[in-house]
């Protein structure tokens, strides 16, 4: 493909080409440590080296009106967790394997890749487009959760207006645990080839950035339902994967040193359940995030934002906080993150401390802690989670 | 009473050509300052005294559209901001999406997102002379609009050359908050233009960064590239 997009190029422009390529890499390691507070048990849920490679290449006429871009991302890593089932992961994925074209106002992008959307912390309602790796709920860190997908992302920006449109040929599923609760959780759907065009998944997305300063985007997204439901099979369960439509809005303005931001999606007909007791029913369900950022002189970045969950005739309402700081000439970043129900249950604190001993190196120290605050007798989405506190050691080293 | 007329008319023209050449001087150390088109640089800053060093790529489009790329240090490599009028996007590689950010968002040390994007003092601000002697004109910069790194700027030019020799920033309220010195004067896309930019705090003076123009050629980009829902191809 990129092979095909240079030619195209290079026979649009007889002159000649000029090209850069550059390559990154990061050798890591991830360990978790879980503690059921009720019970005192204690197990290990991560203990994984990982290696991760990205290559990119530019190709450039000599009028630099347009480029050629090829991505290459890939990451192994292998998990030994132990305990008596001895459990055991490898894996080997492309992270990004595609080509792109740019021109003047029009960018398009074909092959694996991930697309990132929204403008919230902490909780990403609007990044739809990929799937997520569900398999350690509280990790929420995009750039492992995200399921890379084979898309073709095209875009064009014209004045202060910008169009998208997404077209993921063969949808993939979320990726569940083998086990959830106790329960095995067999395969949802399978998707294949034969299945296209019936199946696909279908993206757009219209924004403006007004004078005011205001960047509002308005997003349709036609997919395969991404929250996670179950319905019983034999005594195991089946993440039920449905056809949902989406209609979202993301916006943001920035004055001086704040910034507002806002997110909202609107599922139709998308099968809904927060507990496993419930059955699951098939109900309009909203998500909208309001939050404000202020950044302080000494470079401290504070951010609030209010949570309004809705479905059938249920509202559930939220606030989270993030604070974020640099010492010790920028080598020592604290950051804390939390998010309170304020007519249900959920608690969760996440305190983190990253040090950079150099500019390649970084070890980071984080706790989840998922508490019930007691206001409420109705159970929040972390409900499953409560008393399950963990902690998290990542050493990271950039090539 | 006509010759009052008269005198007023004669001062009002005088004070008018004044002004205007006051435009035509910062208009005039613009073009020593940076190449009036699209072009690249490549900018290391060093924070003196921590000795980090960063190292930036920074497209330039227009009159308003700023991208810097960042390439060192490694840990920050492909955080790159996006700067279009007084607006700005800092791309964050793990999220692989821009997110807003305030225009407070400090670039590393004393140097401001600002201090490297395109700021053109003939654009962005208002002059008036202070002073002058035999060599340099002192010229006070007030802000015409909003959301600029520097409300106020006093900046003294050398004549002839209409090289930029050295400036204070301040606030709103007239205090000095950073000082800067050019140098390092050498031919660079085309004319004599400072390649070294040093900037402290007015009151620690410890505080100084050292912004170095190591590389700068004119050239064009496809204009998709300074879109903030585009910043992942730029990564």
């Amino acid at each position: 493909m990129l092979f095909l997009l240079i030619l195209l190029l290079s026979s649009q422009n007889t002159h000649a080409l000029s090209g850069n390529v550059s390559t990154d890499g990061e050798i890591g390691y991830q360990g978790t440590l879980n503690q059921q507070t009720e019970g005192d048990k204690t197990r290990v849920t991560r203990n994984r080296p990982y290696v991760q490679t990205k290559f990119k290449g530019t190709v450039e006429p000599a009028d630099q009106s347009s480029r050629v871009s090829g991505n290459i991302a890939a990451r192994a890593w292998t998990d030994s967790r132990g305990g008596k089932d001895k459990d055991r992961d490898n894996s080997i994925e492309f992270r990004e394997l595609n080509a792109g074209y740019t021109k003047a106002g029009f960018s398009g992008v074909f092959g694996i890749q991930q697309i990132g959307w929204g403008e919230t912390f902490g909780l990403f309602i609007a990044d739809m487009i990929n799937p997520r790796d569900l398999r350690d709920p509280l990790f929420n860190e995009l750039s492992w959760v995200r399921v890379p997908v084979v898309s073709v992302n095209l875009k064009y920006f014209i004045s202060d207006w910008n169009f998208q449109i997404i077209e993921t040929p063969i949808p993939v599923n979320n990726r569940f645990p083998g086990m959830y609760n106790n329960y095995k959780v067999v395969s949802p759907i399978d998707f294949s080839v034969d299945d296209f065009p019936k199946d696909s998944e279908f993206a757009f997305r219209v924004g403006r950035k007004f004078e005011s300063g205001i960047d509002a985007s308005l997003i349709f997204f036609r997919h395969w339902s991404r929250n996670p439901a179950f319905e019983p099979q034999g005594a195991a369960l089946r993440p039920i994967v449905e056809r949902v439509s989406t209609m979202a809005t993301s916006a943001s303005q920035a004055w001086e040193d704040w910034v507002l931001r806002f997110d909202s999606v609107l599922h139709f007909e998308a099968p809904v359940q927060f507990d496993l007791k419930e059955k699951v029913i098939r109900t309009y369900q909203s998500q909208s995030i309001l939050g404000l950022d202020r950044t302080f002189a000494s470079q401290t970045n504070v951010g609030g934002q209010y949570h309004l969950d809705k479905w059938a005739d249920q509202q559930r309402h939220s606030l989270s906080v993030r604070a974020a700081s640099k010492f010790l000439n920028d080598r020592i970043e604290p950051e804390a993150f939390a998010y309170f129900g304020l007519n249900n249950s959920d608690v969760w604190i996440q305190p983190k401390v990253s040090w950079y001993p150099t500019d390649s190196l970084t070890l980071s120290l984080r706790m989840d802690m998922i508490l019930n605050n007691g206001l409420s007798s109705k159970d929040g989405f972390l409900a499953p989670l409560e008393n399950e506190d963990r902690g998290m050691i990542w050493l990271s080293y950039k090539l | 009473m006509r010759s009052v007329l008269l005198i007023a008319i004669v001062f009002l023209i005088a004070s008018f050509s004044y002004a205007e050449d006051c435009q035509n001087i910062i208009k005039q150390a613009d073009e020593i300052r940076n190449p009036s088109d699209s072009y690249q640089m490549s900018v290391e800053i060093e924070n003196v005294g921590d000795h980090n060093k960063s190292l930036f790529d920074v497209l330039l489009n227009g009159k308003d559209k700023t991208l810097v790329r960042t390439l060192k240090p490694l840990r920050d490599k492909g955080r790159n901001l996006l700067m279009l009028k007084e607006e700005m996007w800092a791309y964050v590689p793990n999220l692989k999406r821009a997110v807003r950010v305030s225009l407070s968002q400090k670039l590393t040390g004393q140097a401001a997102n600002g201090d490297i994007s395109r700021m053109r003092w003939s654009d962005d601000y208002s002059p008036e002379f202070e002073k002058q002697d035999a060599k340099q004109w002192t010229i006070f910069l007030k802000s015409k609009k909003r959301g600029l790194t520097y409300d106020k700027i006093r900046v003294w030019i050398e004549k002839g050359t209409f090289r930029p020799l050295k400036a204070e920033y301040l606030t709103v309220s007239g205090k000095v908050m950073k000082k800067a010195e050019y140098g390092n004067f050498r031919q660079i896309a085309g004319k004599v233009r400072p390649t070294q930019i040093t900037i402290q705090d007015a009151i620690r003076e410890s505080d100084k960064s050292v912004i170095r123009i190591q590389e700068m050629k004119v050239r064009a980009f496809p204009s998709a590239l300074f879109e903030q829902n585009n910043l992942g191809e730029t990564e």
